[in-house]
């Protein structure tokens, strides 16, 4: 029983995975591709515009212009430009923080494509878990009726409370060291969730108000943020992004909360749990 | 699971400990998962899912 609860978890996650893919490779990857050639240093200074395809083109062409003594030169024309690579160290004086991809990496292309959408459906198995187990907590049911507002809770949770403090960035952006801002992201997810299940669950105002608290209490802390008013990245594009991330996790939320919906109001195990 | 005439739907639900068990369950493996996507600091495992930690936000370099 507890197994088929999990597998329809599962299997929703892997739907809304998928999903999210399309749109993430539609609307948000074409933008990390482009950011990635300021990040390295090759695209031009200050492009009139945002097209796509140009963007790589102006790495290629800033690459034959300026060369910046990259020794990865040869790789530029598989590489769209990306500094994910021996090039890094040129970098860190472009953009003015410490920024290094060590190891191995995936090919662009295929390779990358598929590493993304792999990442992207095991996330999404992550994400449809911890709503599960939000759902088994809370005592209440998920069904296809109510399945966009589990989906709209957890896009809440898990893309705008932490969006508020740290919105998403493209590479070449990050400011600061990376520990603490995750802990203030996973800090942020816990609270938010908390205080929307004191809100929505328990009865009185001293919950409720308990409730608005823990959501509100992350942000009154703020996040760990260093400015990154030094960026090569334009601040168009990065706003193009944030909106951009956003808009791929409200599809992700919403699908795997219908579909976890779905999934589970034809399980008998869990139709009438909550009474 | 067998629905018999004479079994109820309560019977056929998650009890409550059950209901519990699955949400531990759930949030472990869930947890796992996103910790390894998105905040391991393998370089390997960064550089796998980075245009995933990039787009859903997850913090990055």
């Amino acid at each position: 029983m507890i197994g088929r609860t999990l597998f329809a978890a599962v299997l929703a996650g892997i739907a809304a995975g998928f999903v999210m893919s399309a749109v993430q490779m539609w609307q948000v990857v074409p933008l990390i591709m482009h950011a990635e050639a300021y990040e390295d240093g090759t695209a031009q200074a200050a492009p009139a515009e945002h097209d796509h395809d140009q963007g790589h083109s102006h790495a290629h062409e800033a690459e034959a212009d300026h060369g910046h003594g990259h020794s990865h030169s040869h790789e530029a024309e598989t590489d769209h430009g990306h500094s994910h690579d021996n090039g890094h160290e040129a970098d860190d004086g472009a953009s003015g923080h410490g920024h290094t991809h060590d190891g191995w990496m995936p090919e662009d292309g295929i390779e990358r494509t598929t590493f993304t959408i792999l990442a992207n459906v095991i996330t999404g198995v992550g994400f449809a878990l911890v709503l599960m187990a939000a759902v088994m907590f809370s005592g209440r049911e998920i069904t296809m009726r109510n399945g966009l507002v589990w989906g709209t809770v957890g896009f809440f949770v898990f893309a705008v409370a932490p969006a508020a403090g740290l919105p998403p960035e493209l590479p070449g952006m990050g400011g600061g060291e990376v520990a603490p801002r995750q802990v203030w992201w996973i800090a942020t997810a816990a609270a938010t969730a908390a205080g929307i299940a004191a809100i929505a669950l328990w009865h009185g105002i001293a919950a409720k108000a308990a409730g608005v608290v823990l959501i509100a209490l992350p942000h009154i802390v703020g996040a760990p943020v260093e400015p990154a008013l030094d960026s090569p990245v334009p601040a168009e594009l990065a706003a193009q992004f944030v909106a951009a991330s956003l808009a791929s996790a409200a599809v992700f939320w919403a699908v795997l909360g219908v579909a976890m919906g779905w999934l589970l109001q034809r399980e008998p195990v869990t139709r009438e749990a909550a009474t | 699971m067998l629905n018999s005439p004479s079994t109820s739907s309560q019977a056929v639900s998650l009890s409550s400990q059950q209901r519990m068990a699955a949400g531990v369950l759930a949030l472990i493996f869930g947890a796992f998962f996103l910790f390894g996507v998105g905040f391991a600091h393998s370089n390997t495992l960064h550089n796998a899912a980075h245009d995933t930690r990039h787009a859903l936000g997850f913090p990055c370099h």
